[in-house]
């Protein structure tokens, strides 16, 4: 009876642990590395049009920097999906002064369409609420044979990197990076949901919520939050619901069912043009088609076929 | 009756399997078409026939020579330079012996895969029109032909590997290593991958009964080692592991061609429905696509249904399919590190630099996987869900081969004309029994001539192989239109092309026949010529009937071996005497010209340790082979050491680890009569 409760207690410190754990490296690999603050600048481009950018033409955004150290802006680019032989002219400055902070060229062969592109530059050590002018120039561009910025959302990321002795400084220098880091995961809707998800194991544990009905609705609902309004693919926090899911189906007839309505939604996602939706339908898909073989396995492998 | 009788007839559904594979590869059947696309390069028939002595384990015919990374299709290369010999043109030699069999296989392999899963041929005829009409298989038949042919055998090395498991008699598996051996001589990248799948339902389905396998087993797996050990032992020498290990370790490559939707669906990221897009670009996927998976849920759902054998078949096939899926989505989410560190550290995976060769563990799984759930659907009172699915399976087959029959696919389904400026240029060369190289720029088409005594080179690849320091050109990046001149407008260029014995830099032409090599912004046909055209140890000529091929041609280019007193270089016109030498591309046999004072021998294949010289019945010490300033190989010849004391002077040029490759040859051989025998006694075995 002892050993048993010896055992429970280890398990929760361990569910508690791989909370934090998970909670933690979200928190510091949301950004590029630990040093790293960023801000996502929603429409800081205006909606770019069809056509793309021809030669000479020029399509600028301004934001205000979050924090002194700018050194990298991520834009989206829209390739249209093709090989583009162009080159752009990639510049950014402050509003007031006349001057370009930087300017170099990029061959356009090296972006993927609607993938954030890291256009880094020498850091600016004072560039805390300051107004940037970002610009990209076409120098070859022509019809089907050029590039554009991507309207999906973020399409301008700014990120600060700050040095480890600026952050290490003092207690109240750490203290206010931590807590500018922590607030900026914060204002980020998803990290509160995500934080959420890591709980659920060590919630399912403790009051055993397989069977409750409340629960499943809410696992039903915290699926469909992350398929449409989450950004990205967190594999942990996927690997989560769908381990806490098949716990709650429980057979493999359940689970392909639920197999089959994701492959079903994939196809939606993917006749409504919508990328994300359709790759993180499909991963799902994947992983509840793989956990409904381990359960068969444990019949095949047990001698029950 | 008849017809019912016909309809029953065991060879009715394979035979209107042939038919299909015949209407949608119709090329392939006529033997007048010209077909090369893509990776399947255009073969001269002087290139076939010549294919004996330039295939072994130092290939003549990659840029200056290179380690033979394929050695495990000589096999092929023999069969393939043997019916050149007879006289059968190399189109034709490569339908009967490539792409035929591939069209056919295609479709038949799996029919009788299924058949034996679940003894219904109607439902293995729908699963086989699936697996021959997947977007990889398709799109690997318009451009690389030898992974289709594996990905098309690899049904028929499962069933004969099942075969062998059930029956476990010595008949059924020699059946399994003859065709095992075949994949292997064809693509042993997929051979590798079948093996994954045999391996594997060994461990899940059979492995209790470990101990009733393991004399037979054994053999085979003895039988197969030997049959391969004419690949397999030059492998042993470090020369030629560290240079396959400098091809398999290049990095993955791709990533962004590959994500979990594609590989679910299984649609090739180049798949458009018609002509697949080149540009390493991820195409959208077709809706109908995900019909597939969706189908596959079916026996999961009704597991129950199954009997045993079924349930077992079912479960291990849904290992197959969710490890190809897997696999093929690559770098993609989720565990998207994975693939780097599998294809780091897994023995054989650094062969798989992108994922789309496991798209065929994916179609191998839908492809059983479907056919348990039409199988379902069968058992069930309504007939109609049955008819319903299968027609879904057809028709989005039939609309998968719908390009292939009205040629929108291109690729080698679409016949091709030889420019007639290189036939004429094919003429030109053969006449002329002198060595030398001619050289492309930018890079050659797929119809320049190869032969032995001139093979072609690219300016491109030499840069990125060979002179990338001479071109000035950084690893990994672009090639830019000053590397390429480079090569031609610096002091010591003249030596370099004189060295490198190329006679002829060749500004291909821009024709509608040709390949479209000047589309990219770095290549700018005009400007390549202008600027060679300013070389004054260049002279552009004119050869009769050649119109479009621009062709300059550089006079003081050295042989292929040669002798000079002093040590090769660039800088300045080195003397030399040319030597009397025969042999193959990893062998030869040089009379030197010897006064008893010590010489170099200069042997203008790219640098490489396993060359060496031997004379008198003694080898050089190592210490005396050097690479040139040009990246060849020069040797210093003390005569006292290597000649005769008359000073005549029989030396060998010898790549060490053909030597390997001849007594895995002759083994592999032995084996073969051994195997053949073997099989001849056990031919009536009872089943």
């Amino acid at each position: 009876m002892k050993k048993n409760n010896n055992k429970s207690v280890l398990i929760v410190i361990g569910l508690i642990g791989l909370w934090a754990i998970l909670t933690i490296k979200y928190v510091v690999f949301s950004d590029i590395s630990l040093s790293v603050l960023s801000k996502k600048h929603v429409t800081a481009f205006k909606p770019a049009g069809n056509r793309g950018l021809y030669a000479k033409q020029k399509i600028s955004a301004v934001f205000t920097a979050d924090s002194d150290y700018l050194g990298m802006v991520e834009v989206r680019i829209n390739t249209f999906n093709r090989i583009n032989q162009d080159f752009v002219i990639f510049r950014i400055k402050d509003t007031v002064s006349g001057k370009w902070w930087y300017e170099n060229h990029y061959d356009t062969l090296q972006f993927n369409n609607d993938e954030l592109y890291p256009f880094g530059f020498p850091i600016i050590n004072n560039s805390k609420g300051k107004k940037y002018l970002v610009e990209i120039e076409s120098t070859l561009g022509r019809a089907g044979n050029n590039v554009s910025i991507s309207n999906n959302q973020p399409n301008l990321i700014s990120k600060y990197k700050i040095p480890k002795a600026e952050i290490i400084k003092d207690t109240v220098s750490l203290f206010n990076f931590l807590k500018i880091k922590i607030v900026n995961s914060v204002k980020d809707n998803d990290l509160i949901f995500i934080f959420t998800i890591y709980s659920l194991p060590l919630l399912v544990y403790i009051f055993d919520l397989r069977k409750k009905g409340f629960f499943i609705f809410a696992i039903g609902c915290f699926f469909l939050y992350h398929l449409f309004f989450i950004s990205g693919i967190q594999d942990e926090l996927i690997l989560i619901l769908v381990a806490i899911a098949s716990l709650i189906l429980g057979n493999v007839k359940k689970i392909s069912l639920f197999y089959a309505l994701l492959v079903v939604l994939a196809l939606v996602g993917n006749w409504f043009f919508d990328q994300s939706l359709t790759e993180k339908t499909a991963v799902y898909a994947f992983l509840f088609f793989v956990s409904g073989l381990v359960f068969l396995s444990e019949r095949i492998f047990h001698g029950y076929e | 009756m008849n017809c019912k009788k016909i309809v029953n007839s065991e060879l009715f559904y394979p035979i209107i399997l042939v038919i299909i594979a015949i209407i949608t590869h119709l090329p392939w059947f006529n033997s007048q078409t010209i077909l090369s696309y893509g990776d399947h390069w255009h073969w001269t028939n002087t290139m076939v026939k010549e294919a004996l002595q330039t295939h072994l384990a130092w290939t003549h015919l990659d840029q200056f020579g290179s380690i033979n990374p394929i050695l495990s299709n000589s096999v092929f290369t023999v069969l393939f330079s043997l019916l050149g010999n007879f006289g059968l043109s190399s189109d034709m030699a490569m339908k009967i012996l490539l792409l035929i069999p591939c069209a056919l296989l295609g479709f038949l392999a799996p029919y009788f895969l299924i058949r034996r899963l679940i003894n219904n041929r109607f439902i293995s005829l729908v699963c086989a029109l699936y697996y021959g009409s997947t977007t990889y298989f398709l799109v690997k038949q318009t451009n690389h032909i030898s992974l289709a042919f594996g990905y098309a055998i690899a049904p028929l090395v499962v069933l004969f590997f099942l075969t062998a498991l059930e029956r476990n008699k010595i008949r059924n598996w020699l059946c399994f290593i003859l065709c095992f051996n075949i994949s292997i001589i064809y693509e042993v990248r997929i051979t590798y991958i079948t093996a994954i799948i045999c391996l594997l339902y060994f461990v899940l389905i059979k492995i209790r009964s470990l101990k009733k396998y393991l004399v037979n087993a054994s053999i085979a797996f003895i039988f197969i080692l030997l049959l391969n050990l004419y690949w397999i032992l030059p492998l042993v020498s470090p020369v030629v592991s560290i240079g396959i290990k400098s091809i398999a370790n290049r990095g993955v490559w791709g990533s962004h061609l590959f994500d979990m939707a594609h590989a679910l669906a299984l649609s090739e990221s180049s798949w458009t429905g018609s002509m697949p897009n080149p540009s390493f670009i991820k195409e959208k996927i077709h809706w109908y696509f995900w019909l597939i998976p969706l189908l596959a849920a079916v026996p999961f759902v009704f597991f129950s249904k199954f009997e045993g054998k079924g349930k077992r078949n079912i479960f291990f096939f849904g290992v197959i399919l969710a490890i190809g899926i897997f696999l093929t989505k690559q770098s993609a989410h989720p565990f998207s590190s994975l693939y780097k560190l599998i294809y780091r550290y897994i023995p054989g995976f650094g062969l798989f630099r992108e994922a789309s060769k496991f798209y065929g563990l994916t179609a191998l799984g839908y492809t059983a996987v479907l056919a348990y759930s039409l199988s379902f659907f069968q058992g069930l009172k309504e007939k109609k869900y049955f008819l319903i699915t299968s027609l879904v399976v057809i028709l989005i087959a039939l609309t998968n081969l719908k390009p292939l029959v009205t040629g929108e696919i291109n690729g080698l389904f679409k016949p091709r004309t030889i420019p007639l400026d290189y036939m004429q240029l094919e003429k030109h060369l053969l006449e002329d029994k002198r060595f030398y190289r001619t050289l492309s720029i930018p890079q050659y088409t797929r119809w320049i001539p190869y032969t032995r005594t001139h093979p072609a080179i690219s300016a491109e690849n030499t840069i990125i192989y060979n002179w990338s320091d001479l071109a000035d050109y950084t690893e990994g990046s672009l090639l830019n239109k000053e590397n390429y001149l480079r090569l031609f407008n610096q002091p010591y260029s003249n030596n370099l092309l004189d060295i490198a014995s190329i006679k002829y830099i060749i500004v291909p032409s821009n024709t509608r026949d040709d390949d479209d090599i000047f589309s990219f912004r770095s290549r700018n046909r005009e400007y390549f010529i202008n600027n060679l055209s300013k070389q004054k140890y260049l002279s552009k000529i004119n050869l009769s009937n050649i119109k479009n091929v621009v062709i300059f041609e550089n006079f003081h280019f050295k042989p292929l071996i040669y002798q000079t007193d002093e040590k090769e270089t660039i800088t300045k016109t080195v003397p030399f005497t040319e030597l009397d030498y025969q042999g193959n591309s990893a062998k030869y046999s040089v009379n030197a010209n010897t006064n008893s004072k010590p010489f170099y021998l200069n042997f203008s294949d790219a640098y490489n340790p396993g060359w060496t010289v031997l004379g008198n019945n003694r080898y050089l010490d190592d210490k005396y082979h050097f690479e040139n300033e040009a990246g060849f190989n020069s040797f210093l010849i003390h005569p006292q050491e290597l000649c005769n004391a008359d000073n005549t002077c029989q030396l060998t040029l010898l790549f060490k680890p053909q030597l390997n490759f001849e007594i895995g040859s002759y083994i592999s051989l032995i084996s073969l009569a051994i195997f053949l025998l073997i099989l001849f006694f056990y031919r009536y075995e009872k089943k």
